[in-house]
């Protein structure tokens, strides 16, 4: 079997094992279709990183940092690599991880709340990457990224030679690298073919069914990820939220991105009836959230189709049946905000469901700002336990959820890889599909 | 005799600068007795529903759903001001009172935008211009005030007799079990 049906034909832990095995230096990325596969894989390739327990070897580190480096604008890097080490390590933060390796390296003794070997493996990809790109560690702005992360640590400690571990890499042979070679140009076929497949597709090539099953599954995994901590003190409004709550953020990042993505495939053929197909998978989208109770992705769907952009394409509306439409007024109205979401909240607490996040961040800054700040909020017990309670109603009913684990993500991974038009381009793109003046501005039914 | 109108007020602004406080302050303090957030205007009252979204800046995506049908708009932070008015503008019904508010006026030494500076951007984008200190309640009151005078009072206004005193109160910590009187949509 060549190495290119090794890849391609095998599953992606196979293509995981064979990607960690070499090295992938050589690998150059110019297109951008490639690019954003290229960044799926990486975030693939950290993951496996950080779950390999048994590799330990070195050059992981300096493929994989090497090849973030040659693909992604450093705050992505700084974001991915951030985001996947936190993730994995929910529990502390990633400075108390590295302060209590940096402490203990010498010994052998475990920590019961700290996964050394996870930290320290996290710690060495940090370092090695300072070896291998030192600009990264050098300009200004970057240096303050790397500081807020490893405040106590800092620089130096990154560059301490006698925490090092043996920082030679392995002399090379011709064979290696031949071999390597072949990988590489195996690796990019790969990526190419999954371009065609990926790329090229839409949401209309998979089944509502399998797409909610998957955003469901992505919601499940994001909500296992969010610790308490990350909703104290209001930590995801905050200036350091990224570093205090970035699961919390994660979450209403891919949120959005999965209401922008539905805007934008909306809005995308040029026929009122392509359109309308897309409306329609929407409405059987939704009803599939529903009836697997992530109220998260429903709103999501339900959001994107009330936009004002899509919700004035009279043209396209029309060609929905009377049913369809009653069904996205029900489905609308079980997420509307009015009588302060009381439908919503009568659904949540039926048990276990993915929650519609927003909501929730809303009454916790109401709870906050209703605790008195004097006499010192320490005394305001009453306060405080009614915001906690809250936190740990909302992570029960989201942890209790379980709709069980995915092998398939690829309409997960198709929203997250699309490259979607930005706010002002899709509003053009809606007057340039439906111009004002070819409908009258009544609206095909009312919205919102 | 005097008419009830009934208006949707959202308020808009960057994470932590007041908005929720503002708010708790004119409900709480204006209205203790019967925490309704009404406001008496040339005889008539008026009603507003107001509708804060703290919490979810993060989403961008949401915004626009929370401001379709809005009556009236508090911007709640100068910095930011500009990007809110033209999404108002293109996203919000045209006939929108749109007001801004410079809250924190306790903090006055760290001031960063003068009471000209904030009153020559109002006139410009004709917007209503107050300050406010939710921590002190000054000028609290007189920003709703405001904007309750500058809003139309049409017969699309009138608030539906059916409306139940209470149900526009926000109970957090009520579960969702307990059933809520229904009524009219609002938009």
């Amino acid at each position: 079997m060549s190495m290119h049906e090794e890849l391609t034909g095998g599953s992606s832990e196979r293509v995981r094992s064979v990607a960690l095995s070499c090295s992938l230096e050589d690998l150059t990325l110019t297109d951008q279709s490639e690019e954003q596969l290229a960044e799926m894989s990486c975030v693939e390739l950290i993951d496996s990183l950080l779950d390999y327990s048994r590799e330990d070897s070195e050059h992981l580190y300096y493929s994989v940092a090497l090849l973030y480096r040659q693909n992604f604008t450093w705050n992505n890097i700084f974001h991915q690599v951030a985001s996947k080490i936190l993730d994995k390590n929910a529990e502390c933060s990633i400075t108390e991880q590295l302060n209590y390796t940096i402490e203990h390296s010498n010994h052998t003794a475990a920590h019961p709340n700290y996964d050394t070997q996870q930290s320290k493996r996290a710690f060495q990809f940090l370092r090695h990457w300072q070896r291998i790109i030192p600009s990264d560690f050098e300009d200004e702005g970057r240096k303050m990224y790397w500081q807020r992360l490893l405040p106590q640590i800092g620089l130096e400690a990154l560059s301490d030679k006698s925490l090092a571990p043996n920082t030679a890499l392995p002399p090379r042979s011709a064979a290696e690298i031949h071999r390597k070679r072949g990988v590489m140009s195996s690796m990019r076929k790969l990526f190419s073919s999954m371009g065609d497949l990926k790329l090229s597709g839409t949401l209309l090539d998979y089944e509502p069914h399998h797409v909610a099953l998957q955003i469901t599954a992505h919601h499940q995994h994001l909500f296992s990820m969010i610790s308490a901590l990350e909703f104290s003190n209001l930590a995801w409004t905050r200036p350091s939220r990224h570093r205090t709550a970035p699961s919390l953020l994660r979450l209403i990042h891919w949120s959005d991105r999965l209401s922008w993505y539905l805007i934008h495939s909306i809005l995308q053929p040029e026929r009122p009836k392509q359109r309308a197909a897309i409306l329609q998978f929407c409405i059987r989208l939704a009803t599939h959230l529903l009836d697997m109770r992530d109220y998260n992705g429903l709103k999501c769907v339900i959001v994107a189709m009330g936009y004002s952009m899509v919700g004035r394409l009279r043209r396209t509306w029309r060609h929905l049946s009377r049913t369809e439409r009653t069904e996205f007024k029900i489905l609308e109205e079980i997420v509307a905000e009015d009588r302060n979401w009381a439908r919503l909240r009568e659904l949540e607490a039926e048990g276990p469901c993915i929650p519609f996040l927003g909501l929730h961040l809303t009454d916790l800054v109401h709870l906050y700002e209703a605790i008195p700040t004097s006499p010192p909020s320490g005394e305001h017990f009453d306060g405080w336990k009614g915001y906690a309670q809250k936190v740990k109603t909302l992570l029960e009913i989201s942890k209790r959820f379980n709709i069980g684990q995915m092998s398939s993500k690829g309409a997960v991974m198709l929203i997250e890889s699309a490259v979607i038009l930005d706010e002002k381009e899709l509003v053009k793109k809606s007057f340039r599909v439906e111009p004002k003046n070819s409908v009258k501005l009544r609206r095909a039914f009312s919205i919102g | 005799m005097p008419k009830i109108y009934q208006y949707k007020l959202v308020l808009l602004g960057e994470s932590a600068v007041g908005k929720s406080s503002l708010v708790l302050r004119f409900v709480k303090n204006s209205f203790s007795d019967h925490q309704e957030s009404t406001i008496g205007v040339d005889k008539d009252t008026l009603k507003f529903e107001i509708w804060d979204t703290a919490g979810q800046e993060r989403y961008n995506s949401l915004a626009p759903m929370y401001y379709r049908g809005a009556h009236a708009a508090v911007v709640d932070s100068f910095e930011r001001a500009k990007k809110w008015v033209t999404e108002l503008l293109r996203n919000a019904s045209p006939n929108i009172v749109i007001a801004l508010v410079g809250n924190k006026l306790d903090l006055a030494t760290h001031r960063q935008v003068t009471l000209e500076e904030g009153q020559a951007y109002a006139d410009e984008a004709n917007l209503l211009f107050t300050e406010a200190s939710a921590r002190s309640g000054d000028g609290v009151s007189e920003a709703f005030i405001k904007i309750a005078k500058k809003l139309p009072k049409t017969e699309q206004q009138m608030a539906s007799p059916r409306l139940a005193p209470d149900a526009r109160r926000v109970d957090l910590n009520r579960s969702g079990a307990e059933s809520y009187p229904t009524t009219n949509r609002c938009c």
